[in-house]
C-alpha cells in the first residue's frame, strides 16, 4: 500500500508538472519577426529619378538599390522622384540634387549644362546597356507614314527624352513634317514612356513614341501590345539611364559610389538587388558614351547647350 | 480498497486534467476571439487611416493647379502612405471571399496610382488634363466608397465578434464556477465515502478487539466488511478461534498436569496397599487349605487387583506420557508390525476376540516418505486402534488399513472397521479421558492415543463410515530434510 501511494504520488506529480509545462509553453506565442529598419548615416546625398515609368513604380524600383548603396558607402541616399525629365536639370541647377539617374538625353544635356560626372549604368541580361526609341501606332489605325499622321494625335514623352522627343523630331524631318504642331490635331507629353504606350493602345492617342526597354517590358506583361501596336520607326541606340553625380561631391565619395555600383554583381545581395532591378550588372559610363545622343541632336539641329527642355 | 483509492484518485486526476483542458481551451478560444477583436479593431483603424489617406490624395488631386496645390514630394508621400496603409490591410489573413475582394480592390488602387501619376506627369491641353484628372478622381471616389463600405463591414464583424467573445467569456466564467463548485463537492463526496467505510470497519474491529480483550473468546466479527477490512475481519476471527483453541489446550494441559499429579499420588498411595493385598492373598492362598469356592474367590480378587493396577498404569501413562524418542520412521513398517501383533492377538488372546472372523485388508503406499516419530509409541497407537476395531466388529467384518501421502505434505493413515460405529452425539467425546462404550474399558485408550499423536505433531480424527463402522484418520507431517546450513 505504501509503495502504491509512493508510486501514485510520483505519477501525480509528473502529471502536474507535465500539465504545467504544457500550459506554460502552450500559451506562449511567438511574435512575428519584424523586418529590420534600414540603417541611418550622418551624411545624406540626394539622387533624382526621372519618371521613366509611373512615379510610384519608379521610386519603388530604385529604393532597394539606394539602400544597398547607402550600406556600402555609409551615406544616406535620399531618392527624389521628379514629375518631368527636364526638372532634373533645374533641380541640379538649384542645388537640390547631388546626383541623378539621367536618361540618355537628359544625361547629354547634363553633360553640356551641368558640372557632373557620369559614373555607371545598368547592363541587361542580354549584355546590352543601351536602348533605342520607337514610334508606334495601332495596327487598326492604318497609319504607316507621316502623311497618314496628318490630323492625328501624337503622344510624346517629354521634351528631354531621346525616345520620346528626339526620335519623333527626327522622324518628322524624314517624313517632311516641318511643323508638327500644325500637322497633328493634338500633341501632348505623357511624362512617362509607359503612358505613351498605354495611350496609343487605349486609343487616347493615335501615334506615340517611347523607349524600347519599357515597350518590351510592357509587351511581356500585356500581350495586346504586340498584337495591336505597330512600330513605325526606331532611333539609334543610346546609353541607358546612367548615374551622374555633381563634381562638387567629395571625390572619395564619388569613387566609393562608383566602385559600389560596379562591384554590385560581385556579392549575393548585390546580385539579388540587380535581378529585381532588371539588370545583370552596372558598367562604367563615360562622357563619350553620350556621343550618339549629341550626334542625333546635331542631326536634328538641336543646340543642346541652349536647348529649352521644358514642356510648356 | 487499493483499487477504490486508485480509481478515485484516477477519477480526480482525469477530472482535474479534463477541467484544466476545458478551462484552457475556453480561455484559448476567448483569447483567440479577443485577438480577433483586436485585429478587427486594428483593421478598422487601418481602414480608417487608409480612408483618410485616400481623402488626402483626393484633395491633392482636386487642388492640383490651384494656388493651394500640394508639391510633388508631399503628394508622393501622401500616396505612398495611402498605399502602405492599404497594403498593411492586405497582410492580414482573410477568408477567401474577402481576400478576393481585397485583391480586386488592390488592382483598383494600383490603377488609381497610375492615373494619379499620370495627372502629375502629363503635359497637354486643358481638356485632356481635366479628363485625366476626372478619371483619377472618379477612381478615387469609387475607392473611397468601397473603403467606406469595407469599414462598415469590418465594424459589423467587430460587433459580431465582440458578442461572441462576450459569450465565450461568460461561458468560461460559468465553467470555472461549475468546476470550482463541483470539484470540492466531488472531493468531499469521495472523502465521505471513504470516511464512512473506514469508520464503520474500524468501529467493528475496535469492538471485536475490545471483546477479545475482555475475555470473550467466542466473539466473532459478523458484519460484512469490505475490501481489506474483510480480510482483516476474517483474520481476526481466525485469530480468535486460534486463541480459543490454544486456551482450551492450555486448560487441557493444566488439567492433565493436575490429573498427573493426582494419578502419581494415587498410584503411589494405592499401589503399595495393593501390593500388600496381593502378597497377603498369595500368602493365604499358599498356606490355607481353601475350598474350591474360596480359591475361585481368591483368583477373582487377584484379577481385580490386576485390573486396578492396569487402570493405575493407564492413568499414569495418560497423565504423564513418556517423552517420545523421535527418529526417522517408515510408517508402513510400524503399521505392518501392528497388524501382525493384532493377528497374534486374534489367535491366542481373549475369547471374545478369538472367535471372530475378521478380514484384514491393507493398502500401503510403497513410496511413502518417512516421518519423525517414536516407533514404539506409534506401534502402541496403531495396535490400540486396530484392537478397538476388532472389538467394534460383532462377529465378522473387515478391517482396512491404508497409508498415503497427501499433497499438503502429510502422511495419512486410515484404519477403518465395519463395526456398528459410534453414535453421532458421542463422536466428539471419543478422545476424552474415561469415555468408553465398552463394558470393561477404562476409557483411557483413545485419550492416550491422542496424547501420543499430539506429542509427535500429528493429528487424529474419527468419522462414521457411510456403510457402517468408523474410520480413524491419523496424519503426520513428512520428515523435512535438514541441510547442513539450516541446523538450529
Amino acid at each position: 500500500m505504501k509503495d502504491f501511494f509512493s508510486n501514485f504520488n510520483k505519477l501525480f506529480f509528473l502529471i502536474c508538472i507535465s500539465l504545467f509545462v504544457f500550459f506554460l509553453f502552450g500559451c506562449e506565442k511567438q511574435e512575428p519577426e519584424k523586418s529590420p529598419k534600414p540603417r541611418s548615416y550622418q551624411q545624406t546625398i540626394r539622387i533624382g529619378l526621372i519618371p521613366e515609368q509611373n512615379l510610384f513604380a519608379q521610386k519603388k524600383r530604385y529604393e532597394p538599390l539606394a539602400q544597398y548603396l547607402s550600406d556600402k558607402i555609409g551615406v544616406n541616399i535620399e531618392l527624389k522622384i521628379l514629375s518631368r525629365y527636364g526638372n532634373i536639370i533645374d533641380n541640379f541647377l538649384n542645388k537640390e540634387l547631388d546626383g541623378a539617374f539621367f536618361g540618355s538625353f537628359t544625361g547629354a544635356l547634363a553633360c553640356k549644362k551641368l558640372n557632373v560626372e557620369p559614373l555607371a549604368r545598368p547592363e541587361n541580361s542580354d549584355a546590352k546597356s543601351t536602348y533605342y526609341g520607337l514610334i508606334f501606332t495601332r495596327i487598326d489605325s492604318g497609319i504607316l507614314s507621316g502623311a497618314d499622321m496628318k490630323g492625328k494625335r501624337f503622344a510624346f514623352v517629354d521634351r528631354a527624352t531621346t525616345a520620346g522627343w528626339l526620335l519623333p523630331l527626327h522622324y518628322f524631318q524624314e517624313q517632311g513634317i516641318t511643323d508638327h504642331a500644325q500637322w497633328f490635331n493634338e500633341t501632348y507629353f505623357t511624362g512617362t514612356h509607359e503612358d505613351a504606350i498605354r495611350d496609343v493602345l487605349n486609343k487616347k492617342a493615335d501615334i506615340g513614341a517611347a523607349k524600347n526597354t519599357v515597350f518590351d517590358r510592357m509587351k511581356n506583361e500585356n500581350p495586346r501590345i504586340e498584337k495591336e501596336l505597330r512600330i513605325l520607326a526606331l532611333s539609334p541606340e543610346v546609353p541607358a539611364n546612367s548615374l551622374l553625380v555633381s563634381k562638387d561631391l567629395n571625390n572619395n565619395l564619388i569613387v566609393r559610389l562608383k566602385e559600389a555600383l560596379l562591384d554590385m554583381d560581385m556579392d549575393i545581395k548585390g546580385r539579388d538587388i540587380l535581378k529585381k532591378f532588371g539588370a545583370s550588372r552596372f558598367i562604367e559610363t563615360k562622357m563619350q558614351d553620350y556621343r550618339p545622343v549629341f550626334d542625333y541632336a546635331d542631326h536634328i539641329g538641336l543646340d543642346l547647350a541652349a536647348y529649352d527642355y521644358l514642356n510648356n | 480498497m487499493k483499487k477504490k483509492i486508485f480509481i478515485s484518485l484516477l477519477i480526480l486526476t482525469i477530472g482535474f486534467i479534463a477541467g484544466g483542458i476545458s478551462i484552457y481551451r475556453s480561455m484559448e478560444k476567448g483569447n483567440a476571439q479577443l485577438e480577433d477583436i483586436i485585429t478587427l479593431q486594428h483593421i478598422g483603424m487601418l481602414r480608417e487611416k487608409a480612408l483618410h489617406n485616400l481623402k488626402v490624395v483626393q484633395a491633392d488631386l482636386l487642388l492640383k493647379g490651384s494656388p493651394f496645390s500640394t508639391n510633388l514630394d508631399n503628394f508622393i508621400e501622401h500616396v505612398e502612405e495611402m498605399d502602405s496603409t492599404i497594403s498593411t490591410c492586405f497582410e492580414c489573413h482573410h477568408e477567401p471571399d474577402v481576400q478576393e475582394r481585397l485583391e480586386i480592390f488592390a488592382k483598383k488602387v494600383a490603377r488609381y496610382k497610375k492615373n494619379l501619376s499620370r495627372v502629375y506627369t502629363i503635359r497637354s491641353n486643358e481638356e485632356r488634363l481635366n479628363q485625366e484628372r476626372q478619371i483619377a478622381h472618379s477612381q478615387g471616389t469609387e475607392i473611397v466608397a468601397e473603403m467606406t463600405d469595407m469599414i462598415a463591414f469590418a465594424s459589423g464583424r467587430f460587433t459580431k465578434k465582440l458578442k461572441l467573445a462576450r459569450r465565450e467569456i461568460v461561458n468560461t466564467k460559468m465553467l470555472l464556477a461549475l468546476l470550482l463548485t463541483l470539484g470540492p463537492l466531488i472531493v468531499l463526496g469521495i472523502t465521505l465515502f471513504f470516511f464512512r467505510d473506514f469508520t464503520a470497519s474500524l468501529s467493528a474491529l475496535t469492538k471485536a478487539t475490545s471483546s477479545l480483550k475482555n475475555g470473550n473468546l467466542n466473539y466473532r466479527i459478523e458484519e460484512q466488511l469490505k475490501d481489506e477490512f474483510k480480510e482483516l475481519s476474517t483474520d481476526f476471527n481466525d485469530m480468535a478461534m486460534s486463541i480459543k483453541d490454544q486456551y482450551a489446550r492450555m486448560q487441557n494441559a493444566e488439567r492433565l498436569a493436575v490429573v498427573g499429579e493426582i494419578a502419581a499420588g494415587l498410584a503411589h498411595e494405592v499401589r503399595n496397599p495393593l501390593a500388600g493385598i496381593r502378597l497377603t492373598i498369595q500368602f493365604l492362598d499358599g498356606k490355607l487349605e481353601l475350598t474350591n469356592v474360596s480359591k475361585t474367590l481368591f483368583k477373582e480378587m487377584t484379577t481385580e487387583l490386576d485390573r486396578v493396577e492396569n487402570l493405575l498404569e493407564s492413568l499414569l501413562r495418560y497423565a504423564r506420557p513418556p517423552q517420545p524418542e523421535l527418529t526417522s520412521v517408515n510408517i508402513n513398517t510400524v503399521l505392518e508390525n501392528a497388524l501382525q501383533s493384532m493377528q497374534y492377538s486374534l489367535k491366542g488372546a481373549e475369547k471374545n476376540r478369538r472367535n471372530k472372523e475378521i478380514n484384514i485388508i491393507s493398502r500401503l503406499d510403497e513410496n511413502l516418505p518417512e516421518i519423525n516419530a517414536d516407533p514404539s509409541q506409534l506401534l502402541q497407537v496403531f495396535l490400540n486402534l486396530l484392537l478397538n476395531a476388532v472389538d467394534a466388529i460383532p462377529q465378522s467384518g473387515t478391517i482396512r488399513a491404508k497409508t498415503s501421502k497427501l499433497p499438503s505434505g502429510h502422511v495419512e493413515v486410515e484404519i477403518s472397521d465395519t463395526g456398528e460405529g459410534i453414535p453421532e452425539e458421542q463422536i466428539s467425546s471419543i478422545f476424552e479421558p474415561f469415555f468408553t462404550t465398552k463394558t470393561k474399558g477404562t476409557g483411557l485408550g483413545l485419550a492416550i492415543c491422542k496424547r501420543l499423536i499430539d506429542q509427535q505433531s500429528g493429528t487424529v480424527s474419527v468419522a462414521n463410515n457411510s456403510k457402517g463402522g468408523v474410520t480413524f484418520t491419523i496424519k503426520f507431517p513428512v520428515k523435512t530434510e535438514t541441510h547442513p546450513g539450516q541446523l538450529n
